[in-house]
């Protein structure tokens, strides 16, 4: 998989994983949603760790940002800089 | 609290500004049934919820909707972004130009800035879900608006995403309603109000 397609992705995990904890608050004991939040969860990390060893911090939060000289967060571009096609 | 992802819920690339486009978007963030009021809505009901469920369920949804204003100033800012004078003056968008330039700011549609009445937390988990259900309604009535009055797909194609989460999230205070009424007194329930009192007519 390419950058894009990782990033792809992780977006779309990020979105099941979403969708499942909004059903979850309606269906708390649902075993099957349960399970495939674990499933997807565990997808998330593999993904993650792939993307992370080609490409370096797939960066969501200050928590994430790589040690550096300066402070990483900062770079852009910014979500709302249609970045997601690009590099 | 929360923390900041550095990325939208889904993406937003609009290659062609348009900033007559720009200017009807804008209502789903400052809008009567906007983003903003709704993230507001839900988060600010939470604190006289009774149950578990649905404080759960508005911290979930109400942290998704400012997701929802993000992408939706995304796609204002990015409609609105190296325009000449020219195309200013032309589209109409001069009258918000001259308060606000190419910054994104809360207003409606008919230019009307953000008002807290556009929501309400009433205390009342019945008056508050049935409030919450019909702000679903209207949100995704206006995106349907929108998506009749636009024809870019870079624009629609993230319209249409946002739409589709008004249908999940009104399936889901469905559900939480579908909870509430079960829990309640079935001979009470109209009768009293759970986020107060703690038994059914306990004024003496």
């Amino acid at each position: 998989m390419n950058k894009y397609q990782l990033k792809k992705k992780i977006y779309e995990l990020d979105f099941a994983i979403h969708e499942l904890v909004l059903y979850l608050d309606s269906h708390p004991t649902s075993k099957k949603a349960l399970e495939l939040l674990e499933e997807y969860k565990k997808k998330r990390r593999d993904m993650i760790m792939a993307y992370e060893e080609k490409y370096g911090a797939f960066v969501m939060t200050p928590r994430d940002v790589e040690k550096s000289d300066c402070w990483k967060w900062l770079e852009g571009p910014w979500p709302w800089e249609n970045n997601f096609m690009e590099d | 609290m929360w923390q900041y992802e550095k990325k939208l819920q889904y993406p937003v690339n609009i290659k062609t500004p348009n900033p007559k486009y720009a200017q009807i978007i804008i209502s789903q963030y400052g809008g009567p049934d906007g983003e903003l009021g709704a993230s507001m809505r839900y988060l600010t009901q939470r604190y006289s919820m009774p149950y578990n469920e649905v404080k759960g369920l508005l911290t979930d949804i109400g942290t998704e909707e400012l997701a929802h204003l993000e992408m939706i100033c995304a796609m204002v800012h990015q409609l609105t972004r190296n325009l000449s004078e020219k195309e200013i003056k032309d589209s109409g968008f001069d009258t918000y130009f001259v308060d606000h330039t190419n910054a994104v700011y809360p207003i409606a549609a008919s230019s009307l800035p953000w008002r807290a009445e556009y929501i309400q937390a009433k205390g009342d988990i019945l008056a508050d879900l049935h409030e919450d259900l019909a702000a679903e309604q209207k949100a995704r009535v206006t995106y349907d608006n929108l998506l009749r009055l636009i024809d870019d797909p870079d624009i629609l194609d993230p319209l249409r995403f946002l739409r589709q989460r008004e249908i999940t999230h009104y399936q889901r205070f469905g559900e939480a309603l579908r909870l509430t009424t079960d829990k309640l007194n079935s001979k009470n329930f109209y009768a009293y109000n759970p986020g107060f009192d703690s038994k059914p007519c306990n004024k003496k």
